[in-house]
């Protein structure tokens, strides 16, 4: 076979794999979706291979790759089956997502994506992949959210996609630009060591630097022959990438507007799970010590540390050890803390007025009447949610699901010790049964009407 | 251990010479742009002029918050659009003179939406196209 | 043994002594709450087992990681989840294992019993069996669906189809009897219905098969 005769071999194999995938559930709502989607990829490509002539290497080269991409999506929807993953908490991040993701295209102004959700390998496989901007041939871009097998139950972990949502509304030219506006005037280039790649290089290799950071930056010198001749000078021209750097710290303020402290308990909590030390200088990231330092002067900041109106007593107590070990979790010594509670509270309000215009991605904190209600049910092992029987009728309400993943993380510090893993269980079935609930309010409403 | 590693090199040129091309040839000869599958390279020629008119060329190389250890990932080599950019600008500027970048992606847009419609496209609005097309082309090359 | 008046019920709820959580409009009978279906179903695999043998069963409390032992658990039954809007469809002659849309937690000195609501009866639809909600149980409720009907029934998590009372035991063992199995494990509880235990201490009336 010649190459374009085994590339048309290929595009019947894909059109067969991907009728294969049928066999499975994905989820309500999704499975058509994406696979009207794939389908029109494959047969754009198809028709492509179709037309390129034999000898065209350059363009049979180019088309099978784009073949090789579709292939690679498609065939990560058999672990995306429903029961690989949490779809209530998948249900809820959509529904705060699918707004602020949405996107104008050719013929249609507001075209949101479509969600593909795939169970991945280890902890560190949380992602949301927006595809790449350039040369796509889609009609909607697919979000891939990734979640962890053996995390499938551990909501409050979820947390972290916050972050993740930061990386796909980052894909979108308008966000871009105006994310880029409020990074750049507010934080980088209004002081600290982002103003440029030289500013960031010399901060990192500075004398004031943790021990820690430089003993790593020797490792990477010492032990990997392709960074044999890494400097402060070409830092960012062979090792890092520094605007990879500057998005992660962007998506991790998308993370915490969006989720809340359940964001800073799951960025602390996994950060530190895989890097103990907190010190790790990454190509993609910047270290993680200084990123968790900014995410809870943020919350500080932000007035995330308390809850209006809250009395004396175990609530409290328990909110007061919840963030005090947050907070025992920064790194001290002033290079942590590059950037001024000012600059970080202007950002804030920038990126604050950006999500507040696509709603419901904003987060805000509960009142302290629900946060009570939904704190002494979990604490007595009950899934919590908006019911209640104070009267002799239920009482029923709308609840936010990261109200339930952040009384879950107070929750961890409570007297009771409750289990870890028993606690995001009882929030996983509360954010289940709180969507019974509420699609029971609207459609009622609905009827009503 | 896969039996071939590839080291792919980024498209974008190749690719978007043929969407300008296709969108070229759509607008010489409408009954082309029949099937739906016709739309993709007007789609990203669209997305691409998204990416021009806000000057948000930063694209998608990276993985999971998570992963942090990964350093034998260089440094992507994300300048995949200078060229594109340039090519753009030029084409602009040949195309529709004075006018600003704004108006003139807007414009360049309409005229993708009515070639996708299959609606009449006027005649002076066709020919800045075309001429954009052309010059984005000749830059690409 | 005397059964729980509505108004007992409600009392009990509101004095957080009894969970049943969340509890929808119209749920409360004068002696009863009915049962909503929850998300997951579970239906034994045909083919997966020639017939039920007792003695494939006998060592499953000692040797908790032998692969025949875990593979045969896990093979045994279908999972699906069902997200709501979402249905599943019940054969005629099936069985299905589904859990509760309600977290159930009974006081020391209440038992549950588990009925099917004779609307569904009527048209085939059946728990298998009455089920006793021990006291101080915590979690959902694992019905046991059967459909002795002639077709088949579509089900949407959501729906009423069981009813559960509640009776006073007449000497309550106190608190130390909470957990899903009663077995005075405070974390122990259901989450999602599974198969039962067969065999639990029966093994001595259980031939050995080395």
């Amino acid at each position: 076979m010649n190459p374009k005769q085994f590339l048309e071999q290929e595009c019947k194999n894909v059109k067969e794999f991907l009728k294969d995938t049928l066999r499975y559930k994905y989820g309500s709502n999704v499975s058509k979706k994406y696979f009207s989607e794939c389908n029109n990829r494959l047969k754009y490509i198809s028709d492509e291979i179709d037309n390129t002539d034999p000898k065209d290497l350059v363009g049979l080269h180019k088309n099978g790759s784009l073949l090789n991409e579709l292939t690679g999506l498609i065939s990560r929807i058999e672990r995306s089956s429903l029961g690989n993953y949490s779809w209530p908490f998948v249900e809820q991040l959509k529904k705060i997502s699918e707004n602020i993701c949405t996107e104008q295209t050719l013929l249609n102004p507001n075209t949101p994506p479509i969600f593909h959700i795939f169970s991945g390998e280890g902890l560190s496989s949380y992602a949301i992949y927006p595809e790449q901007n350039r040369v796509r041939v889609s009609k909607n871009r697919i979000l891939t959210i990734v979640f962890p097998r053996t995390l499938k139950h551990f909501v409050l972990l979820h947390s972290i996609l916050g972050h993740e949502i930061g990386h796909a509304i980052w894909r979108s030219q308008s966000h871009q630009h105006k994310l880029s506006q409020i990074m750049e005037s507010q934080l980088f280039r209004s002081g600290g060591p982002f103003l440029d790649r030289k500013t960031t290089a010399e901060w990192l290799y500075s004398d004031d630097a943790p021990n820690e950071v430089k003993a790593q930056l020797n490792i990477f010198k010492n032990k990997f022959r392709q960074f044999k001749t890494l400097t402060k000078d070409n830092f960012f021209d062979i090792f890092a990438d520094w605007d990879a750097w500057k998005e992660e710290i962007l998506c991790d303020f998308i993370g915490l507007l969006t989720f809340g402290p359940s964001f800073v308990a799951a960025h602390c909590q996994l950060l530190y799970a895989i890097v103990p030390s907190g010190i790790n200088v990454g190509p993609k990231h910047p270290p993680v010590g200084f990123r968790v330092n900014l995410m809870l002067a943020a919350s500080r900041i932000l007035g995330y540390e308390t809850i209006d109106g809250l009395p004396k007593g175990e609530i409290l107590d328990t909110l007061n050890k919840f963030w005090g070990e947050l907070k025992g979790k920064k790194q001290t010594g002033t290079w942590f803390n590059p950037f001024s509670d000012e600059q970080i509270k202007n950002v804030l309000v920038e990126l604050q007025n950006l999500i507040d215009s696509y709603p419901p991605a904003s987060f805000e904190l509960p009142q302290k009447e629900l946060l009570e209600k939904l704190f002494l049910q979990l604490v007595s092992k009950v899934p919590p949610l908006g019911f209640e029987m104070s009267s002799d009728d239920p009482v029923l309400n709308e609840v936010d699901f990261r109200h339930i993943l952040y009384i879950g993380w107070i929750a961890t510090h409570h007297h009771s010790q409750i289990p870890f893993d028993i606690i995001n269980r009882l929030c996983e079935h509360a954010i289940m049964q709180q969507i019974g609930i509420n699609t029971y309010i609207s459609q009622t409403k609905k009827t009503a009407k | 251990m896969s039996i071939i590693s590839v080291y792919e090199t980024d498209n974008s040129d190749f690719m978007y010479k043929k969407f300008a091309s296709l969108a070229s040839s759509y607008l010489d000869e409408p009954e082309t742009k029949r099937s739906d599958s016709a739309n993709v390279p007007l789609e990203n020629l669209f997305q691409l002029l998204e990416m021009y008119r806000y000057d948000a060329f930063s694209d998608e190389s990276r993985s999971g918050v998570l992963a942090l250890d990964d350093v034998n990932t260089r440094p992507s080599d994300d300048e995949w659009y200078t060229k594109i950019k340039t090519a753009l600008e030029q084409a602009v500027v040949i195309a529709y003179g004075n006018v600003s970048k704004e108006k003139a992606v807007d414009e360049l847009e309409e005229t993708l939406r009515l070639i996708a419609r299959n609606t009449n496209i006027q005649s002076a609005m066709q020919k800045k196209a075309k001429k954009f097309f052309e010059k984005f082309l000749e830059e690409l090359s | 043994m005397t059964a729980l008046s509505k108004t007992r019920i409600v009392e009990r709820i509101k004095l957080k002594e009894l969970i049943v959580s969340p509890l929808l409009p119209d749920q409360l009978g004068r002696s009863s709450i009915d049962l909503r279906m929850g998300t997951v179903v579970l239906v034994a695999r045909a083919g997966a087992q020639s017939h039920v043998d007792p003695c494939a069963y006998r060592h499953e409390s000692i040797k908790d990681d032998d692969h025949d032992i875990i593979q045969g658990r896990k093979q045994k039954h279908e999972r699906y989840d069902i997200p709501f809007n979402e249905s599943f469809l019940l054969h005629p002659g099936s069985l299905a294992l589904v859990p509760t849309f309600e977290w159930v937690i009974l006081p020391s000195d209440l038992q549950g019993i588990v009925t099917a609501r004779s609307s569904w009866a009527r048209e085939g639809l059946n728990i298998a069996t009455a089920t006793i909600i021990n006291p101080g149980y915590m979690g959902i409720i694992t019905l046991e669906l059967a459909n002795f009907g002639e077709i088949p029934i579509k089900l949407y998590p959501g729906l009423r189809l069981a009813q559960i009372a509640f009776y006073n035991i007449d000497k309550g063992d106190g608190d130390n009897n909470y957990g899903s199995d009663g077995d005075g494990s405070e974390f122990n509880m259901s989450f999602e219905p599974k198969a039962g235990k067969l065999v639990k201490s029966d093994w001595p009336f259980i031939p050995k098969n080395d």
